[in-house]
């Protein structure tokens, strides 16, 4: 539109400006003697001339870009571009000089009509090239930028689809570990106990003890391997709420760590209940949970502050963001990421990042930002 | 006022056929409990048990169709009589408190270790119709009171006396537990009620309970 409007007004304003120039400085052909003038004044004239001119190039010029997109120069060969611009720009040129001759009741000479088309003609040729050039290159810049965004849209989609998946298989492998390896091993153990209890009844109580020792290691590798492994593939965040999923963190902890969480901006309907896809919940309860394990077993840590926060800017994105800080002995001088590497590999993957720091409470603060989807943006995402 | 005492009804939800089958076999081999509805689902179960038609219902927490935490609230939401008894192989007990201070009545809680036992579970069950909350006995064994809480300044002689009580027994099991009287295990509970903070009333063992379960933690390992 604005391509357009600015096309016409440079055809237009040349001859405009041209006219003018003959007006003030008396040449051909309105200087040719005071009859030609037929007792109007010599302003009167050019002010007719240059609206006839005017009105006559912004017709054409107006007829020209409508013709134009019509024949969808753009997508073209660069001959037929030529051709039809050259084309365009004499019929331009001819309908100018057309309107001058109109304004001058005696005529004028050959010469003259030929050399007023030529120019006209050159002008629009001029001023139809570039506003061509300019239309094609915000429709490149533009289509790039589609490209572009489809690209960025299918790769997060294929991200979200993978990422679900992945969710879904460690789910149904940490309920078989749950359900089956669990459940089998419970059995296990009571066959042995069976056995145990048998052996001692005979008095057999040295084979008995050997067999509860098995039971216990049994039970205990149920006990903490098994679930520790289905913990690690699927954790309760999966399932729950965020803010759920953390009460169940801090129920895990030892007597002695105080842990408060604490909800900021928009994190309730952002980030704290169901609305976030699982796999960004899984996420987030992993930073916090690699967080706050670091604070209690190498920050030995007493309390233990958990912010979650929301935001969506402006542009309708939204970013979760939260901060682990404890009151524990600090950072080494060269802190290994270790766990939280590939957390934060994961974070920056997607835009985010995770960073490791002093902490206001005199320990470690892990700090981490991920950009997540608005509220109820994706209703596949509810788990 | 029937003057027949009217069977327990219980409703069960649970996703492992397995599972299903043997709590199921061993609730109907049980005089005094009826077992009125089962149900595989969430969705199933919401169709298969209607207000007013259970007095506790058995809850399986993991769901193909989504988690016993949620379908619990939405069955209370429709019927606030009824009763819940969740049923998990997780450790989630601190869910299972924060739920139960807002809901129309405490929830209890049992792991599936306990509930294959099948003695625990009937006990839990009765427990539960009788209004009071159940905790898991090997979750309130592994309980440990939190530094800075009143409940870490209870003595060791209360701490059992209230750890027992959120297993969900009543006075008389209590006594004969610790071997003293009725009438002891009253005087304690009067003084843990004291300790916690709690005001005297109907609510105060329920409250006792809720308060020893967010006052302590269940460290692993």
């Amino acid at each position: 539109m604005i391509v357009a409007v600015s096309a016409v007004a440079l055809i237009a304003a040349v001859p405009a400006v041209e006219l003018a120039l003959w007006g003030i400085e008396g040449i051909a052909p309105v200087s040719h003697g005071g009859d030609l003038l037929l007792g109007e004044t010599r302003l009167a004239v050019v002010v007719r001339l240059a609206l006839l001119l005017v009105a006559g190039v912004t017709v054409a010029s107006a007829l020209s870009a409508a013709l134009l997109a019509r024949l969808r120069i753009l997508h073209r060969s660069r001959a037929q571009r030529i051709t039809l611009v050259v084309c365009l720009s004499l019929a331009i040129g001819v309908v100018r000089t057309a309107a001058i001759s109109l304004g001058l009741p005696r005529g004028a000479t050959a010469e003259f009509l030929v050399a007023e088309t030529l120019l006209a003609a050159a002008e629009a040729c001029f001023a139809i090239s570039v506003a061509l050039f300019y239309v094609g290159t915000r429709q490149r810049i533009r289509e790039e930028e589609r490209r572009h965004l489809l690209e960025t849209q299918r790769t997060e989609r294929a991200r979200i689809e993978a990422e679900r998946e992945e969710l879904r298989v460690r789910r149904e492998v940490s309920r078989d570990l749950h359900g089956g390896l669990q459940q089998r091993l419970v059995l296990a153990i009571r066959d042995v106990e069976a056995i145990r209890d048998e052996l001692r009844r005979d008095g057999q109580e040295r084979a008995a003890l050997v067999l509860e020792e098995v039971s216990e290691r049994l039970d205990e590798f149920r006990e903490t391997e098994v679930r520790a492994t289905a913990h690690a593939l699927y954790p309760p965040a999966g399932d729950f709420a965020l803010s759920a999923a953390l009460l169940l963190l801090a129920d895990r902890l030892p007597p002695s760590v105080r842990m408060d969480v604490r909800y900021e901006g928009v994190a309730d309907a952002l980030v704290a209940g169901y609305e976030l896809p699982a796999a960004d919940r899984v996420m987030l309860f992993s930073i916090v949970e690699e967080g706050v394990s670091n604070a209690v077993l190498h920050g030995k840590a007493g309390v233990i502050d958990v912010v979650i926060s929301g935001e969506t800017d402006a542009s309708g994105r939204s970013t979760a963001g939260l901060t682990v800080d404890d009151d524990g002995v600090g950072l080494p001088d060269d802190p290994t990421l270790s766990g939280l590497g590939r957390l934060r590999a994961r974070a920056r993957g997607r835009g985010g990042d995770l960073t490791l720091g002093p902490s206001p409470l005199g320990g470690a603060r892990l700090a981490a930002r991920v950009p997540v989807p608005g509220p109820s943006s994706d209703p596949d995402g509810r788990r | 006022m029937s003057a027949v005492r009217r069977s327990l009804r219980v409703a069960v939800v649970e996703d492992e056929a397995m599972m299903r089958g043997l709590v199921l076999a061993l609730l109907r081999a049980q005089p005094g409990i009826e077992v009125v509805a089962d149900a595989a689902g969430q969705a199933a179960a919401l169709e298969a048990i209607p207000p007013g038609s259970a007095d506790v219902a058995l809850l399986d927490i993991e769901l193909d169709d989504g988690n016993g935490i949620a379908l619990g609230l939405a069955l209370q939401e429709r019927d606030p009589r009824l009763r819940i008894l969740l049923v998990s192989s997780h450790n989630l007990l601190a869910l299972v408190r924060s739920i139960s201070s807002s809901a129309p009545s405490a929830w209890s809680y049992l792991s599936k270790r306990s509930s294959a036992q099948p003695g625990e579970l009937v006990r839990a069950l009765s427990a539960v119709a009788q209004g009071r909350v159940v905790i898991d006995p090997a979750l309130v064994s592994r309980s440990v009171p939190r530094s800075d809480t009143l409940l870490a300044q209870l003595s060791a002689a209360q701490f059992r006396v209230l750890q027992l009580v959120a297993e969900g027994r009543g006075n008389g099991a209590v006594a004969a537990e610790l071997g003293i009287t009725p009438k002891a295990v009253e005087a304690h509970l009067t003084g843990i009620y004291r300790m916690l903070e709690l005001p005297q009333g109907v609510n105060s063992r329920v409250a006792a309970v809720l308060e020893f379960l967010r006052q302590s933690v269940r460290p692993e390992g």
